[in-house]
């Protein structure tokens, strides 16, 4: 039944045979698929050890979290653009290199994470692509969402505020009529370079995860103690 | 007087699978039953289907609450059975319908009705 490997892995740990088998026995409707699905959609959002006990941190919320990182950096850059420093090019490189590292970071660290909550190495690179390409994204609508501030006269009040003089009159509808081929072609190429990137450190992280080299990596991504519940994702009631 | 509803262990806590957990608390009321079971039970006293994505969404939640347990499996099945704390929730929300009802039924009567013509 391939929509039950829309399930995290450690649920179809848990409960994956018994789903088998019930399905077995149930007529498969286009309902049944749907609600599955649903299903699927809840379970990867809610899961908790694994969907809702209390002792599992949401690993999907904190790898976006981690994800959101890099766009800090392009929020730090727009206000050193506004108060300029006498060269800020050193600065805006060195602050593109942290946040590219601190997304890498992310996408590596979920590759690992999702492998110690039991998933296989898929696991690791679809957590790690999808880490990479949210952080990749936020970034660039941050940045888009700051120039077109900046237009509406953000950045001219600011101006204002350091001494200068005068307003940009500034219509939304015809400078986003003119600039969205761009606006979707970047986001579609960032999107594209932060699943592929993030998917190879997503692998990279599964595989550190197993224990291959960077226990650094396997304590950071399971912080506490390690025992046989946490390594299949169940810690709820006894099975 | 006003109903007082428990907070910690109230079945409307569990959102869109409320109502379903109340179907399956219910068909477990009677005895431990395996997946199948309470979906052929749940359709025969309540004449609805519960697909399988809601039933395990249900289970998951009921078992993370200790309202339900699992016992050993059976072959590929495992059955699971009503706790005592979720034999109280189940009570103490069927109190609750219960006053609904009797209260929706006398107020329909037509010597206590109330409704506009």
């Amino acid at each position: 039944m391939r929509l039950l490997r829309l399930y995290p892995p450690a649920w179809r740990a848990r409960y994956g045979e018994e789903m088998l088998a019930l399905l077995e026995q149930h007529r498969l409707t286009m309902r049944t698929r749907i609600d599955l699905l649903r299903g699927a959609l809840d379970a990867q959002l809610h899961q908790r050890s694994p969907v809702m006990s209390r002792n599992r941190r949401p690993s999907m919320r904190w790898s976006l979290l981690v994800a959101l990182l890099p766009s800090t950096f392009v929020v730090v850059h727009w206000a050193v653009q506004l108060f300029p420093f006498p060269d800020d090019s050193t600065l805006w490189n060195a602050l593109v290199v942290l946040g590219m590292m601190v997304a890498a970071l992310a996408a590596t660290w979920s590759g690992s994470r999702a492998h110690r909550m039991g998933g296989r190495l898929r696991d690791s690179a679809v957590a790690g692509g999808l880490v990479g390409m949210a952080a990749l994204l936020i970034a660039w609508i941050v940045s888009w969402g700051l120039t077109i501030a900046a237009l509406a006269g953000v950045y001219a009040w600011a101006a204002d505020l350091q001494g200068g003089s005068g307003h940009i009159t500034f219509s939304f509808g015809p400078y986003l009529a003119q600039v969205w081929p761009e606006v979707l072609l970047g986001a579609a190429e960032f999107a594209a370079v932060g699943c592929l990137a993030g998917t190879v450190l997503g692998l990279a992280g599964g595989w550190l995860g197993r224990g291959a080299g960077g226990g650094w990596l396997r304590s950071g991504a399971t912080r506490g103690p390690i025992n046989a519940k946490r390594r299949t994702g169940y810690d709820g009631v006894p099975s | 007087m006003p109903i007082q509803r428990p907070r910690t262990n109230d079945l409307a806590d569990l959102g869109r699978f409320s109502e379903p957990a109340l179907l399956v608390l219910a068909s477990l009321a009677e005895g431990p039953k395996h997946g199948y079971a309470m979906m052929q039970d749940i359709l025969e006293f309540h004449g609805a289907r519960m697909e399988p994505g809601t039933l395990y969404g249900v289970l998951a939640r009921l078992e993370a609450r200790g309202w339900i347990s699992p016992l050993p499996t059976e072959g590929r099945r495992r059955p699971y059975r009503l706790t005592a704390p979720g034999a109280a929730v189940l009570q103490a929300h069927l109190t609750v319908m219960q006053r609904v009802v009797s209260t929706g039924r006398h107020r329909l009567e037509p010597h206590g009705s109330r409704a506009a013509p």
